[in-house]
């Protein structure tokens, strides 16, 4: 009798940890992908970094589609030539700042799991003359940095894998 | 080693020259046109009397940006079009890559959201490809100089797209200004964010 009031005290315990497993799981999984506001300073900050780490760039929103199409591509390479190689993959969302959480909940969608941020900073006539003058502000957009300098630019959008792993290897 | 560099500076100059056939830049003269507004009727920049120039607007039905401004660019037009100077909307798109905005439902916006201005159907793409436009919504402001037309102003509309009332700079109006007051424009070109014009075949 005692063993069995035992057994089933610890099973309702057990149950009630998976349950709470189960909640704070999912919990995670909805919120898979973190994306924050970021300033460009920030974004200076991420990018330009005195290491050998190349950083692959992109600027892309929700509502553009070539840049949705492309997203794959990003995703693709991440996990298969750079997986475990000193290239970094960022994502950089255009999107307005009241679609912050619309943003996540898109790449979690998607599953793409990429670092992504979404760019919050300020006047674009500032900011994309800073970053590139030649930028005719059209996305998808694609920059590759390292130690500290921009390698390339690039305003147009990949059509498929092979083009985007030409266009890193091209300027490495 | 001359022709070397003969060759590279040959090389050069046409890609710069090329470069530079891509578009108006401020001060060109600008050719008219001629484009179908939503209601059937043929509009060209020569046949709109008493204009001092004119709020060329390159917008669109579906891109997020041009819809933000969509409420700015009504504005500009009930700002300026009584002292001469008008908005041209035109929607260059494909409708094949973007459905929403065919000629129907150009029509269709252009209704619910009675537009006060003319919004030209851009089908063959050309007027996009020699004012040089490449995302919506992308301004050419025109000035009549002698009888000529030339772009005075290019670029963004303002400087906040989220937020009109949190637009502290206002690119077009402060250069229609300048333009009414005769004064220089102090900043003729400016870069923004967009949605890229659906070019055909592409």
């Amino acid at each position: 009798m005692y063993t069995f009031v035992w057994h089933k005290s610890f099973s309702m315990r057990k149950l009630l940890f998976a349950l709470l497993f189960c909640i704070t799981g999912s919990v995670q999984a909805q919120n898979k992908q973190q994306v924050d506001l970021y300033s460009l300073e920030q974004f200076k900050t991420r990018v330009m970094q005195d290491n050998d780490t190349l950083y692959v760039v992109n600027f892309w929103a929700t509502w553009c589609g070539p840049c949705v199409k492309e997203l794959p591509h990003f995703k693709k390479l991440s996990e298969t030539t750079y997986a475990g190689k000193p290239v970094k993959f960022i994502l950089m969302s255009l999107d307005a700042r009241t679609n912050l959480i619309q943003t996540g909940q898109f790449l979690d969608k998607k599953k793409i799991g990429i670092e992504a941020h979404l760019f919050a900073a300020g006047d674009p006539n500032v900011w994309i003359n800073q970053l590139e003058p030649s930028w005719e502000g059209s996305i998808p957009a694609t920059f590759l940095y390292q130690k500290g300098s921009k390698l390339a630019f690039r305003e147009a959008y990949f059509t498929s894998e092979k083009e985007l792993e030409n266009f890193i290897t091209n300027h490495r | 080693m001359k022709k070397l560099i003969t060759a590279i500076v040959a090389v050069c100059s046409m890609t710069f020259a090329a470069r530079a056939q891509e578009g108006y830049k401020p001060g060109d003269e600008v050719k008219d046109f001629k484009l179908k507004n939503i209601d059937g009727k043929m509009v060209s920049l020569g046949g709109i009397k008493d204009a001092k120039g004119y709020i060329v607007v390159f917008t669109c039905n579906h891109c997020p940006y041009a819809k933000a401004y969509e409420d700015r660019i009504i504005a500009l037009h009930n700002e300026n079009a009584e002292e001469g100077y008008p908005v041209i909307a035109i929607n260059s798109n494909d409708p094949k890559a973007a459905p929403e905005d065919s000629w129907e439902k150009m029509k269709e916006r252009a209704k619910e959201k009675e537009f006060p201005f003319v919004y030209l159907f851009d089908e063959n793409q050309e007027v996009a490809k020699r004012f040089g436009a490449v995302r919506t919504p992308h301004v050419f402001l025109l000035q009549k100089e002698g009888g000529k037309m030339k772009v005075a102003y290019i670029g963004a509309i303002d400087d906040n797209w989220e937020d009109a009332n949190a637009a502290t700079k206002h690119y077009v109006q402060a250069a229609i200004d300048e333009l009414k007051d005769g004064k220089p424009i102090a900043e003729a070109q400016t870069k923004a964010i967009g949605c890229t014009i659906k070019w055909k075949g592409k």
